[in-house]
């Protein structure tokens, strides 16, 4: 189902819960690995999977269609990331690299990396970047999305997005070569 | 030599080689999050409605005017009650003690017993020679003997 055709269907209340499963089951998908990507562990993705679906039901009515639904969503999802990060090194008073020490952690239980050596260091340097440049890496390198586009999502400046990317690159390349020599 | 590694040269792959989520965990997903939708807000009637638009931030505010409105109108009007109330009281009074014969009054400060006496309203007399008159005509030697018997100290705070 389009976009448009959901928002149409969710002004009505007769059918609004059908537009909003439609919703769900559209963009799930994205909104996990979105999110799974930034905290690592399952449980974690699967509640702050479930908490952006809420928020965006609560806010769907007064949705503005200057952006697109899914950028909206991304936004949404992106700051419940940031929010989860964030209160959790407030919670534990953890420094930066505490946070990255516990997701790396569970990086290395996760079977699926077991034996892949390259790619478990990858991953390990991805998670050395604070969080906000971490973000920029995933929606460039991993979801391929136009600097523009995640200008909207993250209501910072292309030109200032370039320079995160650009940076974060050579940090992840620059651990890997440390930790492969 | 170490072989620099290059982020392009790297297989890229759509998302990170980490674990699928459980079986069926997106067919269940949906269900979940429409069980925990809360409900949305209806719309309020009449002159509640507008107080709904105003944002979170405003809303606190007018109510933190109106409380602190009522605390200081309250206030207001209990000082205007308790200043009033003084005056009036004195005023009353006043008018009982006109009402009271001034034999009367004299007969009560010398009576038997009352600790007034000639000491008492000489310095009075000697201020205002005409003051006591009517029940107290003292000589002009009884007058000094009666301010020569009150201590200097007391004469001193008349």
């Amino acid at each position: 189902m389009e976009d448009h055709e959901i928002l149409r269907l969710f002004q009505d209340p007769a059918s609004r819960n059908l537009a909003f499963n439609q919703l769900v089951r559209k963009y799930q998908r994205k909104v996990y690995w979105h999110v799974r990507k930034m905290v690592v562990d399952h449980a974690d993705a699967d509640d702050l999977t479930q908490d952006v679906f809420v928020k965006v039901w609560k806010h769907l009515e007064n949705f503005r269609q200057d952006a697109q639904l899914f950028t909206w969503i991304y936004r949404i999802a992106t700051n419940e990331c940031l929010g989860f990060l964030g209160s959790k090194r407030r919670k534990f008073l953890l420094p930066l690299n505490d946070v990255g020490a516990e997701l790396t952690e569970k990086l290395e239980a996760d079977p699926a990396l077991a034996g892949d050596e390259i790619e478990l260091t990858l991953q390990k340097a991805i998670l050395q970047l604070p969080d906000k440049q971490r973000l920029v890496f995933n929606l460039r390198y991993y979801d391929e999305m136009p600097y523009e586009q995640m200008a909207e999502v993250t209501g910072t400046s292309v030109g200032a997005l370039k320079a995160s990317y650009h940076h974060a690159v050579k940090k992840v390349e620059d651990y890997v070569t440390r930790a492969s020599g | 030599m170490k072989t620099a590694f290059k982020l392009d040269a790297h297989p890229r792959r759509p998302q990170p080689p980490l674990s699928e989520p459980p079986a069926h965990y997106f067919d269940q997903l949906p269900t979940r999050v429409m069980d925990r939708r809360p409900a949305l807000p209806r719309a309020l009637a009449g002159g509640a409605a507008w107080w709904a638009l105003l944002p979170g931030a405003l809303r606190t505010g007018l109510a933190s005017v109106a409380v602190l409105g009522g605390f200081a109108g309250s206030f207001w009007l209990s000082g205007l009650g308790s200043a009033g109330a003084p005056a009036a009281s004195a005023r009353a009074a006043t008018a009982a003690l006109d009402a009271v014969p001034q034999t009367e009054l004299v007969a009560y400060l010398l009576r038997p017993g009352a600790n007034l006496d000639a000491t008492d309203l000489a310095p009075l007399v000697a201020a205002r020679p005409g003051l006591a008159e009517t029940f107290w005509q003292p000589s002009p030697a009884e007058l000094n003997e009666a301010l020569d018997a009150q201590a200097a100290e007391d004469v001193q705070y008349l």
